[in-house]
């Protein structure tokens, strides 16, 4: 487990103590956005899959009876 | 003619439980009984001081239950019940003619806190309760599942502004299922004019189709019979199995925000499963969990600590306890006696297996489908902003509570305001909106009465220059319009492009 270090503050932290607009975007290339959005493409489509398939009801969960 | 009895008694334990008592349950019994040791505590909290005890008392809901099995029965029950009132103020002597008099009717309503119906039954003798919840500390506790309930007393006219009626199960004409239904109907019947049931005839219609054995007495009821009676009142039951691994805290609050009250069963260390109809959540001002089972994407459901819920093994409001294992679901905890391992001493945990919300049959999109778009959507904001600490409130609203809250929320800007306000739109929506640190980037909705499968957005009020700026270029980027489809799906990519326009 990495160790905690008191000193050292989040990224988050810094910015709010900054009080900085949470919702300025970071400096980065439009091709660096586009390249880490490809690589999470697949990730993307099984979580949506996954959320497909948690529509479905079992017939175990049908017949779950609530007895007291 | 009869005369119906008015009694004023101080509020302490032996006055309650004598009050609860009848000649089938001593007030010795009744004060070891769960629910009316329950019931001490949370008037105790209320700050009670009097009872005034109306006697008999007609109510329907018992009768009801009286003429389907009790009559029959060889011992002799009463046919009427006893109603016990409950004062934050002591009453004076003269209290009723003080009553009689527009100041003195306001006084009495000013320390009001509601009703118990007591049945003159043995165990079973939390009848309907009618009370005023805790406070909302601030705005942590809220009860959206909630109504203002009349109280007619003698001609005076009470009232008790936002509560949701309970009663315990008799086990003879309703078990937990049966009565967990019958809060949630004293909800939807004022949200969609729907009727209400009285718990015999809940159980009754329950089983008319699938129930194999004989459904009085009630030994329970299978989440297909409760299906079945949500149908009978005229709304449809979105059903989701948790077990699977969905975001439970998210889920409810998205539900519980329009008002509607949510059946949620749960396994508990006992035999057979339990229902629990529930009406708020405990909101912290910042997140209780770093993410949800069974989403990556961060919704107001991390901030939800715990739940309040009817459970008739409790009592009223009883707080649930969001604990998660890091297993495939959340688990709840209850300190309620009931719950607490006898050998151990501690409390055994509650595992959420269904979800059951009775809905408008027009609303047809359900928190899966939303939760589904925000995936890939989600994505295209993080991004941009990889340090940043986002949350997705996502919630069920009608068109009404959502052009009021445009009024009242103070981050909505004016020109935002005034064009939703005209917008002609569906009575039921659903609404996402993305916060971080006060500030607000986008909020979108989405048209719950409309096709899944078109991705129906009504709206997308981009709210930060900045950031919706880099969202536009992405969006437009040629090179990048065939991954943005794979990521959004075409409806939502094509939707978000329109949205600048």
């Amino acid at each position: 487990m990495k160790a905690a270090n008191p000193g050292k503050r989040s990224a988050v932290v810094r910015r709010a103590e900054k009080n900085v607009d949470p919702l300025q975007p970071a400096a980065r290339s439009m091709q660096t956005v586009e390249r880490q959005l490809r690589k999470q493409l697949s990730e993307i489509e099984r979580e949506v899959q996954r959320i497909e398939a948690a529509k479905v009801v079992s017939q175990e969960a049908l017949n779950f009876k609530f007895s007291y | 003619m009869g005369h119906i009895g008015l009694t004023v008694h101080p509020f302490n334990g032996d006055e309650l439980f004598q009050a609860l008592s009848n000649p089938h349950f001593s007030p010795t019994e009744v004060a070891a009984h769960d629910r009316a040791k329950y019931l001490y505590n949370y008037l105790k909290t209320l700050k009670t001081r009097c009872i005034l005890i109306e006697d008999p008392y007609t109510d329907a809901d018992y009768l009801d239950d009286f003429a389907s099995y009790y009559v029959r029965c060889h011992t002799d029950y009463e046919r009427r019940c006893r109603r016990l009132h409950f004062f934050s103020c002591e009453l004076p002597e003269d209290w009723w003619t003080r009553a009689l008099s527009p100041n003195g009717l306001a006084a009495l309503q000013s320390a009001y806190l509601g009703f118990v119906v007591a049945r003159p039954l043995p165990d079973s003798i939390i009848g309907r309760t009618v009370l005023r919840t805790y406070d909302g500390d601030h705005g942590r506790r809220a009860y959206p599942a909630t109504l203002k309930y009349a109280v007619h007393l003698c001609g005076l006219t009470l009232s008790v502004e936002e509560t949701l009626a309970f009663q315990e199960q008799d086990t003879i004409l309703a078990a937990c299922a049966t009565v967990a239904l019958w809060s949630c109907f004293q909800k939807t019947a004022q949200l969609f004019h729907t009727a209400v049931l009285s718990p015999s005839a809940i159980t009754k219609v329950a089983t008319r189709f699938t129930h194999h054995g004989r459904p009085i007495p009630s030994h329970g009821l299978i989440v297909t019979e409760m299906c079945t009676a949500i149908r009978e009142v005229g709304l449809e039951p979105e059903l989701f199995e948790i077990s699977g691994g969905l975001p439970l805290a998210s889920l409810l609050y998205a539900y519980l925000r329009l008002g509607l009250p949510v059946v949620l069963g749960v396994k508990t260390c006992r035999p057979g499963g339990h229902a629990i109809a529930l009406a708020g959540y405990s909101l912290r001002d910042s997140w209780v969990r770093s993410s949800e089972i069974g989403t990556q994407v961060p919704m107001r459901g991390l901030r939800i600590d715990a739940l309040y819920g009817h459970d008739d093994q409790v009592g009223p409001f009883s707080r649930l306890e969001i604990a998660t294992p890091g297993g495939a679901s959340d688990t709840l905890l209850s300190q309620a006696p009931i719950y607490v391992d006898e050998r151990t001493g501690t409390a055994s945990p509650l595992t959420p297996n269904v979800v059951i919300v009775p809905v408008y049959h027009k609303v047809r999109i359900t928190f899966l489908d939303v939760q589904k778009w925000l995936t890939g959507l989600h994505r295209l904001f993080v991004v941009w902003l990889p340090d940043v600490q986002l949350e997705w409130d996502v919630r069920l609203c009608s068109v009404n509570q959502y052009k009021q809250d445009l009024q009242t929320d103070d981050w909505v800007p004016a020109f935002y305001r005034d064009r939703a306000l005209r917008q002609d739109l569906p009575r039921f929506l659903w609404r996402a909106t993305l916060h971080s640190n006060g500030h607000v980037g986008v909020d979108i909705l989405f048209d719950a009465t409309g096709l899944a499968r078109t991705v129906p957005i009504l709206s997308v009020a981009w709210l930060s220059d900045p950031l919706s700026a880099k969202i536009r270029d992405l969006l437009h980027s040629e090179s990048f319009a065939e991954v943005a489809e794979a990521i959004l799906t075409p409806q939502l990519y094509r939707s978000l492009s329109d949205s600048f326009a």
